[in-house]
């Protein structure tokens, strides 16, 4: 082949190279938000991720905590086009200035010198219009279930397919919660399939309905300690020839179906669902069938230059108590957030160090009937206030927990104001105190609890 | 052929440096506003709550600028940027 003839092929695909280049080009979207908050409170946040009983927090004579807290969330989304993103989120946490440094671990590293590994991967999924009808999101990815949160709200690594039509939109999933087995991989998993669809029958009516099959296969291995034998160097302990080890295989298959709706009728909307559980819950030969049910009317309201808003949510408890899946973290049921409560329900502004009377709908197999009234307030542009009041009992006592008076858990006031300074950065205030209902008036006696913080916020 | 050939590449090459220059320093005579005050930077995007603003902005142009199909693809920005913020800010641990 002649130089020139070579020379030319070169510049001809130099030049398809750069007239292709701009539509291969990424669109890098760049996104963060920065949270921190002092706390003052005598509702103790020491080790509470929902604890083991709804006095976990509550005590005595309860000292006053004050502490300061600190998350930052990065999010980088990489668009070839409208129809394929890669997109991604990560976490960094301080549970509380000076816990800790030069270590390893989620939430650590706030205390002199820093430098700890402490980064979370919360989302990391790729984004595809493919055909262009169809969405998938393919990886680890946020996703909640249609009853507002309470049966699962929480990351998960699946398919999500997503199609809309005019009036109506359908998405269909598949998640896998969990796979421990260690020699045959995908034998023994924890899995999710999703179906949800929703529907505009006029402007002012929207209604849905949605199923949720989460099948438990997983196997679980109990060590059982025997005679204490002596300490390693480390001081850990060594356990004699008679500990033994347990294993059992879950055989849980729950079904959730329900429905919900959304309808304004002139000033006032109103939305809500009802949801029932069946199936099985348990392990292999010792099941016991999943009867959980529940209900929830919200509903809000322009009064006065404001919005007044209030939420009633029945769980049921006991025999009926409601499955919710659950991880090495604990719970993924969501915190029932629209009630706007601090201490009955988890507070919203709570990052690591989050607990509540309430952590989630199942409530130790208690279940929850709990009311909210709330009301919010414009100011002015960058001023906003609202306040709210609200009550929980638990549906049915569990009394493996400890002897209880009544069901009536309490009753919760608080208050918030947030300052816009700029529209990325907002200061506020929020403080709440709880009436401990009678639930709690056994002995113990537990001191009300209260919490007030001092916060500030950058979104970008 | 070969030096017709050399003589547009180096053409090419010429013409893309000077717009490069250009964007990176200000005008004869006017400041540096991305070194004094972090503003008009080359590099620059917008934060969310500004996308969701010049959305918001195109919107309300309405038919008489934007056909229907390419409102409802704003609609869909504006949703994608309100699933961005939301995320970031979503209660829990």
């Amino acid at each position: 082949m002649k130089s020139s003839k070579v020379m030319a092929a070169l510049v001809t695909m130099g030049l398809a190279a750069a007239v292709a280049a701009p539509a291969m080009a990424l669109e890098n979207q760049f996104s963060g938000a920065f949270t921190s908050f002092y706390d003052l409170s005598n509702y103790s946040a020491v080790g509470n991720f929902g604890g083991t009983s709804n006095a976990e927090g509550l005590a005595k004579n309860a000292k006053t905590e004050n502490y300061f807290v600190q998350r930052v969330r990065l999010g980088y989304t990489a668009k070839a086009s409208d129809d394929v993103k890669l997109v991604t989120k990560f976490e960094f946490d301080y549970n509380y200035w000076g816990n800790s440094s030069y270590t390893v671990g989620g939430g650590k590293g706030g205390a002199l010198g820093a430098d700890t590994i402490n980064m979370e991967t919360k989302n990391l999924y790729f984004d595809l219009n493919f055909p262009k009808i169809v969405n998938t999101k393919i990886g680890m990815q946020g996703y909640n279930d249609a009853f507002k949160g309470i049966i699962f709200d929480a990351d998960m690594a699946g398919i999500l397919l997503a199609h809309e039509y005019d009036n109506a939109s359908v998405t269909a999933g598949f998640f896998r919660f969990g796979d421990f087995n260690k020699t045959t991989i995908g034998r023994n998993t924890h899995d999710m399939f999703s179906l949800d669809g929703k529907y505009s029958v006029t402007k002012d009516l929207k209604v849905g309905a949605a199923y949720y099959y989460i099948a438990d296969n997983r196997t679980n291995s109990t060590f059982n300690k025997g005679t204490l034998t002596g300490y390693t160097e480390n001081g850990d302990k060594i356990y004699g020839l008679d500990s033994t080890t347990t294993t059992t295989t879950n055989d849980t298959k729950v079904h959730t179906l329900g429905l919900n709706a959304e309808t304004t009728v002139g000033i006032l909307t109103v939305n809500g669902f009802a949801l029932a559980q069946f199936g099985d819950i348990g392990t292999v030969n010792n099941t016991q069938k999943a009867k959980g049910f529940a209900f929830n009317v919200g509903a809000k309201m322009p009064l006065a230059g404001g919005t007044a808003r209030s939420e009633f949510l029945y769980a049921a408890g006991g025999k009926n108590a409601l499955y919710v899946p659950a991880s090495a973290g604990g719970t993924e049921g969501g915190g029932f957030y629209d009630a706007e409560m601090i201490i009955l329900n988890r507070d919203k502004n709570a990052t690591s160090i989050d607990n509540a009377l309430v952590y989630d709908s199942n409530n130790f197999n208690q279940g929850l009937i709990m009311g909210s009234l709330g009301y919010d307030y414009t100011f002015t542009s960058k001023l906003t206030g609202s306040a709210n009041a609200g009550f929980a009992a638990v549906a049915k006592d569990n009394s493996t927990l400890g002897a209880h008076k009544t069901n009536y858990l309490g009753t919760e006031i608080n208050c918030e104001a947030n300052y816009k300074v700029m529209p990325t950065v907002t200061l506020g205030a929020r403080a709440g105190y709880v009436f401990l209902g009678d639930y709690f008036k056994n002995s113990p006696k537990f001191d009300n609890p209260y919490d007030v913080k001092l916060l500030a916020k950058f979104a970008f | 052929m070969k030096k017709i050939l050399i003589a547009l590449l180096a053409v090419a090459t010429l013409s893309v440096a000077p717009m490069a220059i250009a964007a990176d320093a200000p005008a004869v005579g006017s400041k540096d506003e991305c070194l004094l005050s972090s503003k008009n930077c080359k590099d620059q995007v917008d934060s969310i709550q500004q996308r969701m603003k010049k959305i918001h902005t195109e919107i309300k142009k309405g038919k008489k600028v934007y056909s229907a199909e390419e409102l409802k693809k704003l609609e869909q920005k504006l949703k994608e940027a309100n699933e961005i913020l939301k995320s970031l800010e979503k209660p829990g641990r």
